[in-house]
């Protein structure tokens, strides 16, 4: 039984560990498949399985930024210029498109960068969502988009805009998200097995990467185990972490909870492409996927008054036992830092305990945020 | 009897307390850090145990903190924001909230009426405010450290050192000798330099009398007379200010111990 968990870790590993591999091999054995990248936190990747491509997340990683800083400026957030120098350096050159999507100034500036400098290598196009979720032209707005975005990239890999082809990509987007809520739920349950952080993150990461009908099957193996021997969750102090929605902070960085005495039991890893709600199976099939974004969870970077962050983030701390809350943003997040200000407020209106860290993505000086987050866990226990 | 011990490992001194069941200290000691870490976290206990005169096997429980306490033999860690609270509640049974400006980093810790912590911030990004800054200063200004702050009270015109950045600042500092500014002046500006970014520290984690301010910096009058003026509030200091992080430390052992959870 340890096999199941043993498999898709080793899988996801490999996959998050040359992301490009991955693709390189895809394609081989896809004939005429596309590769398309995007950048965080939510494309409509219906569309890109529509196509018949691969979606392949860009979460930027540990890399020295020569080339990029002579494009971006410093006080960015890291993944913009690690993202870029990867583009730069070659490393994206399998990808066919690139998509981003305008979630703050910065992910705006790059994707303009990438289009007036890197459009030689590949298609790259903004999917310009709505910010605002609760006004009655979002969802039309988006359809009309998600109309074009479709049209654009049919038209540039050579095929037919098929609505069959799209509802079956549906299918494959809601099948992916539903295995890793269910999965972010087991995640969640205190019991005599579980995962740790480190793990958790390789493990949603691989899945905005490796195609849809390789990923969820091992993901679903072990998920129907009752018994399987993945490693023992962490006695920790039960947390949740939010301000991860666009990017990653290094292992090493990750695995500094469970050492500081802490049990992530919520989180929003990724939450961008695991949390919008499985669309509608008839009808139009782009009003089906606006209407499951406008009503898909909160995040900084999106504004619906119907849907408060605050409210979705104290309602999962009391499903899952969580005594406090760590922030952890990225250093100039813009979307982030507005809202950790308002989400601490409340958080402690409601008598829970946070802590702010901020990061980036390379390891960094990792002892003094190690003492922070023990002192949290000392102080909530 | 028990002892109880606390070893506090900074980046600059180790220091060691040793309390009885009563929780009265018993003795105590400083040595140099220096790169080996758990080397002299071995030397500043038996140099504890030495001064005490008791055998070492009547230690109880040893409680290790500061930024070296995984590479100590204890029976337990515990972070020095837990222990400095600790300490400094035991010395200080009004104090609601902590300044600790250590080598390397400074500290400011809220703390409940039970002396368990309400809230901490940490400077741990840069020297600038730390007992590092004041060393360097000190050294650009040709004075003994412990000089810098007697010297920085007798200023009649303190000198604007606004770099936050300590390489910046000791440029800045060496601008000003180079100008003629007299050196008292360069050094009470210093001392307000910090205070201001201490202040800005301590109004994040909300300022709550009464104050106790701990770590060696404490020791620098120049320091204390800045920090108090732009807070508008007097500092409880204790002679052993530089010892209540290992205070705490031994406290939380012997109370565990006491408990029965040792």
């Amino acid at each position: 039984m340890r096999n199941q968990y043993g498999r898709l870790l080793a899988a996801c590993q490999k996959v998050t560990n040359d992301p490009m591999a991955y693709v390189t091999a895809w394609k081989t054995r896809t004939p005429n498949g596309k590769a398309v990248g995007f950048f965080p936190t939510y494309v409509p990747t219906e569309i890109v399985y529509a196509v018949g491509g691969l979606p392949v997340g860009l979460w930027g990683g540990s890399i020295s930024t020569g080339s990029a800083n002579a494009y971006i400026q410093q006080f960015t957030c890291s993944i913009v210029r690690s993202t870029t120098e990867y583009a730069l350096e070659g490393t994206l050159d399998r990808l066919d498109a690139v998509l981003f999507p305008p979630i703050c100034d910065s992910a705006k500036l790059v994707g303009s960068i990438w289009s007036l400098n890197l459009a030689g290598k590949f298609l790259v196009d903004m999917v310009n969502l709505p910010e605002r979720l609760d006004s009655k032209g979002s969802a039309p707005y988006l359809a009309a988009e998600l109309r074009r975005v479709h049209a654009a990239l049919a038209a540039r890999f050579g095929l037919a805009v098929s609505e069959d082809a799209l509802w079956s990509g549906i299918a494959s987007a809601d099948r992916l998200r539903k295995a890793q809520q269910d999965f972010s739920v087991w995640r969640s349950q205190a019991r005599s097995c579980g995962t740790n952080l480190v793990d958790a993150a390789t493990i949603l990461r691989a899945g905005t990467i490796m195609h849809v009908d390789e990923y969820v099957p091992l993901l679903e193996e072990m998920l129907a185990q009752p018994d399987h021997e993945a490693p023992k969750p962490s006695q920790g102090v039960p947390v949740a972490l939010t301000g991860l929605a666009c990017q990653l902070p290094h292992a090493e960085f990750l695995a500094l909870f469970e050492s500081a005495g802490l049990r992530v039991i919520e989180d929003d890893l990724f939450l961008g492409m695991r949390a919008a709600l499985p669309a509608a199976t008839a009808g139009d099939p782009y009003c089906a996927i606006a209407e499951a974004f406008v009503n898909s969870a909160a995040m900084a970077m999106r504004h619906n008054s119907g849907v408060q962050r605050h409210e979705q983030l104290l309602d999962r701390i009391k499903q899952r036992g969580g005594k406090g809350v760590v922030f952890l943003v990225p250093k100039f997040c813009e979307p982030e830092w507005f809202d950790v200000r308002y989400l601490q407020a409340e958080t402690k209106k409601a008598s829970i305990p946070s802590i702010i860290i901020d990061f980036e993505e390379g390891a960094g000086m990792t002892g003094p945020v190690q003492t922070r987050l023990e002192a949290f866990a000392e102080t909530i226990a | 009897m028990t002892y109880f011990a606390g070893v506090d490992i900074g980046s600059l001194a180790t220091k060691c307390v040793v309390v009885d069941e009563a929780g009265d200290i018993v003795s105590s000691a400083i040595v140099a850090t220096g790169a080996r870490v758990s080397a002299a976290a071995e030397s500043v206990l038996a140099a504890a145990v030495r001064a005490g005169g008791f055998d070492p096997a009547r230690i109880g429980c040893t409680v290790a903190t500061g930024y070296g306490r995984k590479r100590a033999h204890a029976d337990r860690q515990v972070t020095e924001i837990t222990c400095h609270a600790r300490g400094a509640i035991h010395l200080f049974p009004g104090t609601r909230t902590v300044l600790d400006i250590g080598g390397q980093d400074t500290k400011a810790i809220r703390i409940g009426a039970d002396g368990g912590v309400v809230n901490f911030v940490m400077n741990d990004k840069c020297a600038a405010g730390t007992g590092r800054f004041l060393e360097v200063m000190a050294r650009a200004l040709e004075v003994d450290l412990e000089e810098l702050g007697p010297l920085s009270l007798q200023s009649t015109a303190p000198q604007t050192i606004s770099s936050f950045c300590t390489v910046f600042g000791e440029s800045e500092v060496i601008s000003h000798v180079a100008n003629g500014a007299e050196v008292a002046d360069i050094a009470r500006g210093l001392h307000e330099a910090i205070s201001h970014r201490v202040a800005g520290l301590l109004k994040r984690v909300g300022v709550e009398s009464q104050l106790t301010m701990s770590g060696g910096v404490s020791h620098n009058i120049g320091m204390r007379s800045a920090l108090e003026q732009a807070l508008g509030t007097s500092f409880n200091i204790h002679p052993h200010a530089q010892l209540i992080g290992a205070l705490g430390a031994s406290l939380i052992g012997r109370d565990r111990f006491l408990n029965g959870q040792q």
